[in-house]
């Protein structure tokens, strides 16, 4: 009994019938759109070809939404909240393989379709069994109302929750990363894994080995102090070079830390169709590389988000290594001395001893990055 | 008089330990090199007792080293003490299955660092036998190749106690036994086992099962 009834108890079934529930009322815009498009073939007299041309355009349109990767967001957004399942969040910065489009596309589907299902259960066939149970007669004639009310009433909440279970199976199966991306990650893991491994190699190499010989060199001053004096200057001598120099190497290994991620050469992820490039011969230190890297990505996520048609991005590796981003506002955007974002932007420039000036000038957003090129 | 000889690559680390087991009157050292590959040439020069014996080096590392000294020297090999930078460095583990005799940080207390010098010369009692016994869990399933048939039944107990770290002293007073017949008892047992001291003896003991860990 208990078992039996479960289902019908548990919370959760709950949560995933509103999961469900979201997928009709996504449903609803392409059901209106049928609708307009039936009544305008059948009413309207535009002969063939006009009947196909509309009912093309339509369903153009209508196959956009499935393959976005919003959608696929979004959709993973609410399997995770409201399904409890487990997910990798929708990466923005790649653009999904097509597997992974169309298995997003087909789940979208479906839950639009289950959606429209259950949304018609609970709106209709649950009244109807409640009015069976509570009023049979009020429907018309027949003892067999009453009976037949209930097992509705039971079986819609059974077949919600049966869906829900079944969506909350299928959602890692079509929402998850296909092999490959699964592969990606894991490469990606394993890369900061090493150079983990290598950060820690080189703090005991250096720093360790470092404090080491202080601490030993300390110890034997002490011991010999009285005895020995002159060996007991030079050891102090010995202690603040090479605490001077652990210093440094403390310094490196940190700043190596901080400013772990993406550099230059990986420069081809943001170059969108949107973003017109012209880069230059380019060698420069990995934390130069990493902070250009993170300006353009900046620069160009404000000009998608503020301004209005392509971005113009240029790099040339002078005497600095100069960012150029430029691209014209939008006519809504009034942008007065940036955000917070060019804020980081020009502190984290300044740490390296550059310059950022970012502002408009006649319709167009500049935003340039000048980083100095310390050869070692 | 112990003599020493300091094997490391590092100039501070080597004044450091000269000066420190300089001080102490009954310690000596004899000399420095600073490879592992120069450590037998200088052992049959200076005839040390111990060897303090840093584990990486340039062109020969300590384990190396270790091996090549007991190979030319055999039962009468100085004593390798291994310093080392960090507690949980693998390579002291292979150094002690190398044959060495004991470890030792380098970030140790000066008077810590001569009473290992003490202790692993005259082998009477385990520098840090935490250590041996995590060495032993590395080994994985023990072979069971020495059987306590080889030992009489007070060696077997005698050699339980040096596993768990006791020293020859301690063994007596436990045992109720002079501190010279547990001398006896403890050579007797590094001739049957074929080992050359005590540390080698308790790795087998724990190696073979013979003590459990």
């Amino acid at each position: 009994m208990r078992r039996l009834l479960g289902p019908l108890l548990d919370p959760v079934t709950y949560r995933r019938a509103v999961f469900l529930l979201l997928g009709g009322v996504l449903a609803l815009p392409y059901l209106l759109g049928a609708g307009l498009v039936v009544q305008s073939i059948t009413e309207g007299d535009r002969g063939r070809p006009g009947e196909l041309l509309i009912l093309a355009i339509v369903a153009g349109i209508a196959l956009v939404p499935p393959f976005l990767g919003g959608t696929r967001e979004l959709e993973i957004a609410a399997a995770r909240s409201l399904l409890a399942v487990d997910l990798p969040g929708h990466d923005r910065e790649r653009s999904p393989e097509l597997e992974t489009r169309l298995r997003a596309a087909l789940w979208f589907g479906l839950h639009l379709l289950t959606g429209a299902a259950i949304g018609t259960l609970i709106l209709v066939a649950m009244p109807v069994g409640v009015l069976g149970v509570i009023g049979g007669e009020s429907l018309g004639t027949g003892w067999w109302w009453y009976p037949l009310g209930a097992v509705v009433l039971v079986a819609s909440l059974y077949a919600t929750a049966g869906l829900g279970r079944l969506a909350a199976t299928m959602a890692p199966v079509l929402l998850g990363p296909s092999a490959a991306e699964r592969e990606a990650d894991m490469r990606e893991r394993e890369r900061g894994l090493a150079e983990r491994n290598r950060l820690a190699r080189e703090l005991h190499d250096s720093v360790g080995h470092a404090i080491t010989a202080i601490t030993l060199q300390a110890g034997a001053a002490r011991s010999v102090f009285d005895r020995d004096p002159d060996f007991a200057r030079q050891a102090l001598g010995a202690i603040e070079e090479a605490g001077r120099a652990a210093a440094a190497e403390l310094d490196g290994v940190l700043g190596i830390l901080r400013d772990q991620g993406p550099g230059l050469d990986e420069l081809p992820r943001l170059l969108t169709g949107r973003v017109r490039a012209d880069v230059g011969e380019i060698d420069v230190p990995p934390r130069v590389s990493r902070e250009a890297y993170r300006i353009v990505q900046e620069s160009l996520t404000n000009a998608a988000r503020h301004g209005t048609g392509p971005a113009t991005l240029r790099i040339r590796q002078e005497d600095d290594l100069v960012i150029e981003v430029t691209n014209r506002q939008a006519a809504s955007a009034a942008r007065a001395g940036g955000g917070n974002g060019i804020e980081g932007m020009r502190e984290r420039v300044r740490l390296l001893g550059g310059t950022l000036s970012a502002g408009p000038g006649s319709g167009v957003w500049t935003v340039v990055a000048r980083l100095p090129v310390e050869r070692p | 008089m112990t003599g020493v000889l300091i094997a490391d690559d590092d100039a501070l680390v080597r004044a450091g330990l000269r000066a420190i087991l300089g001080a102490e009157p009954d310690l000596e050292v004899l000399g420095e090199v600073t490879d592992g590959a120069d450590v037998v040439q200088a052992a049959i020069r200076l005839r040390p007792d111990v060897v303090l014996m840093d584990v990486r080096m340039p062109k020969l590392d300590g384990i190396q080293a270790t091996r090549l000294l007991l190979d030319r020297f055999g039962a009468g090999a100085p004593r390798v003490l291994v310093v080392t930078t960090f507690a949980n460095d693998e390579y002291v583990y292979e150094a002690l299955r190398a044959g060495a005799s004991g470890f030792l940080l380098k970030r140790a207390r000066p008077e810590q660092i001569a009473e290992a010098v003490r202790v692993v010369a005259q082998g009477d009692s385990l520098l840090f036998p935490e250590a041996v016994r995590r060495l032993a869990a590395s080994y994985g399933r023990p072979d069971g190749r020495v059987g306590r048939a080889d030992l009489t039944a007070r060696e077997a107990e005698v050699l339980t106690l040096m596993a768990d770290g006791l020293s020859n002293a301690e063994i007596a007073a436990r045992l109720v036994l002079g501190v010279e017949t547990v001398k006896t008892h403890v050579g007797s047992i590094l001739a049957k086992l074929g080992v050359r001291d005590r540390t080698q003896a308790v790795v087998l003991a724990y190696k073979t099962g013979f003590v459990s860990l």
